[in-house]
């Protein structure tokens, strides 16, 4: 590989290359000696394999990669939406889809093949789209919108409300009852604490701006009613679930624990970043307004 | 395209008139009745992109628990705290040393009496069906059979859940109000059938005297005389006690077992911790079983007359 020093040398003031360190960097890069260098024929013993590929075994001192369980929740590098690499959504397994004859022909655009009976899905869109999706929480957190995770299976409880309590937000993480939205004055004005001054008023009940939905396939109910109520829906679509039922698809692996939880560390990560950018752009008009006012008391 | 009909005669002006302004209310309405995600009350009249320049210095009001869209969010927060509790404390280990362990009477071992659910229900302020209850119970296990002597904070958390709080508390004091009289006599009153029996227990040698008369005397079958022996036997101190009984009423049988009730009860007068070796020996529960009335219609309690085909 060339060296700093190397590069240096190939920016004279003249604009061109000296000879010289052309050819030792063309020795460098090449993979075909130069016939100036006698390289020492093969001898006719055998070679031990073991010895061959020493180099290639790591020493013992080196610490294990990490198991899946623990990548996500350990991870060295923070996971925001600007570190997300392809590289990472496949340690999570994101990219595993499911069997090929549970497929839904929807998902096509996203599939980049199959392997041992099961879809695979490709990443590079799954990055596209979750990068897209980061930027709707973003924008939507900016604004002061109310921010739902929504994932009911039971592995999910713990992810999802870590999530929302990192952004602000919202979670429901056992069931979705039906009528959050749609009947909102019975399943959640009855928990409301009533008025002190008006006790007979109805409760004031609240909805959220955008949902993010974890396992869209056994909440159907929930996106219905966001679609009644026009509330964007951003969600994890498996091969076997159709893209188009929701706003902002997002395509990966429902089913691994650890994929899901790196997708939902990621778009709360963001949504936290525009609800901080918002609080900033509040404090700084806050401090507008004040200063204004000082200036005409003066 | 109305000046094109009237000079056709096809309709009148009126009617032209008519459905232009329906147009135009159609129209309006529909401008009115758009609804956004939020509750709030949009101003009808500026045009989509004003509204949301306008609106982004806006504060809201935004509900404050975060499992507000769960429904019924104070359990459920409930559930997430007790959680999170768990796993704070999940690596625990108890800091008894060996000599001092306490196991504890086998009452307090496994069984962690909670309140029930209205009791909870009240104590929480938050609406519960049973099998919201049952859930919180399952959490509240989990905590406490962590080893002991449980953390603090768990402790903590756990106390306000525990049922007979206060009665636990006095009970070790000792309010139950059977004590010993001056002369060191305990009474006690134990009833079977039409039996009731007055049973005076004091420390002594070992004399039973039933309406005074001693015990093989007034008891000729050997199984009455063990029934009235049974309670000392079980804790194993006949030669320590006197027993005096006033018994009347019902048959033998009757008045043996009402004895060996009014004797144990007045041992637990003596010591209480006797309770469970007594209960294990039969002494502590009065048998409610009394002869069943006879019914109209039928030969006895239970045997019906022969039924005929005729």
């Amino acid at each position: 590989m060339a060296s700093r020093a190397m590069l240096k040398k190939l920016v004279p003031c003249t604009g061109r290359v000296s000879h010289n360190v052309q050819k030792s960097t063309l020795r460098a890069f090449s993979t075909v000696k130069p016939s100036q260098q006698q390289q020492e024929p093969i001898k006719n013993e055998q070679v031990n394999p073991a010895e061959a590929l020493k180099d290639l075994v790591p020493p013992s001192n080196v610490e294990l990669k990490k198991p899946i369980w623990r990548s996500v929740a350990e991870a060295a590098e923070p996971i925001t939406p600007y570190n997300m690499s392809i590289g990472r959504l496949l340690a999570a397994g994101l990219h595993l889809g499911h069997s090929t004859s549970l497929w839904e022909p929807a998902t096509l655009p996203f599939i980049f093949g199959t392997r041992e009976g099961i879809s695979i899905i490709n990443l590079e869109h799954t990055l596209v789209y979750l990068r897209r999706a980061c930027n709707v929480a973003r924008e939507v957190a900016y604004r002061g919108g109310n921010i739902l995770f929504v994932g009911t299976r039971p592995g999910f409880q713990d992810l999802t409300v870590d999530a929302a309590r990192r952004c602000e937000g919202y979670h429901v993480s056992a069931k979705w009852i039906p009528g959050t939205l749609t009947n909102a004055q019975q399943v959640l004005g009855r928990h409301a604490t009533p008025d002190p001054n008006d006790p007979g008023r109805a409760a004031e009940t609240f909805k959220p701006d955008l949902i993010v939905l974890l396992n869209p396939l056994e909440n159907n109910i929930a996106l219905s009613e966001a679609q009644l109520n026009m509330i964007p829906v951003i969600a994890i679509t498996d091969t076997d679930y159709d893209p188009r039922r929701v706003t902002y698809p997002i395509p990966a692996n429902d089913d691994s624990i650890r994929g899901v939880e790196l997708v939902a560390k990621v778009i709360s990560t963001a949504a936290k970043d525009g609800m901080l950018r918002r609080k900033q752009l509040l404090d700084k008009k806050d401090k507008e307004s004040r200063f204004i006012r000082g200036e005409r008391q003066l | 395209m109305s000046s094109f009909l009237l000079r056709r005669g096809l309709f009148t002006s009126s009617v032209i008139a008519n459905t232009a302004s329906k147009n135009l209310t159609a129209r309006s309405a529909v401008i009115q009745t758009v609804r956004f995600a939020s509750t709030r009350q949009q101003p009808q009249q500026q045009p989509f992109q004003q509204q949301q320049q306008d609106n982004i210095y806006e504060v809201r009001e935004k509900p404050q628990s975060l499992s507000y869209f769960t429904g019924n969010y104070k359990y459920n927060d409930l559930l997430i705290e007790l959680d999170a509790l768990h796993k704070t404390f999940a690596d625990w280990q108890g800091e008894t040393t060996l000599g001092e362990q306490d196991i504890g009477t086998p009452d307090q071992q496994q069984s962690n009496a909670w309140k029930l659910r209205d009791k909870m229900e009240q104590m929480l302020e938050i609406p519960l069906k049973t099998s919201q209850w049952r859930k919180i119970v399952l959490h509240l296990n989990t905590l406490a059979s962590l080893p002991k002597p449980l953390p603090a904070p768990v402790e903590e958390v756990l106390r306000p859940y525990r049922r007979y709080d206060q009665q636990q508390q006095t009970g070790s004091t000792g309010s139950s109000s059977k004590t010993l009289d001056a002369l060191g006599r305990a009474y006690a009153v134990g009833r079977r059938k039409e039996s009731s029996a007055r049973c005076w227990v004091v420390e002594g040698d070992g004399q039973v005297l039933i309406n005074g008369v001693s015990i093989n005397d007034y008891f000729q079958r050997p199984v009455d005389r063990d029934e009235v022996n049974l309670p000392l036997e079980a804790i194993e101190s006949k030669d320590k006690y006197n027993v005096w009984a006033l018994v009347n009423g019902g048959g033998s049988t009757g008045q043996a077992q009402a004895i060996k009730l009014g004797v144990g009860r007045a041992l637990l007068t003596h010591n209480p911790e006797l309770k469970p070796i007594l209960r294990k020996a039969g002494c502590i529960t009065r048998d409610p079983r009394v002869v069943e009335r006879k019914k109209e219609g039928q030969r006895k309690a239970r045997a019906k007359y022969t039924w005929y085909v005729t």
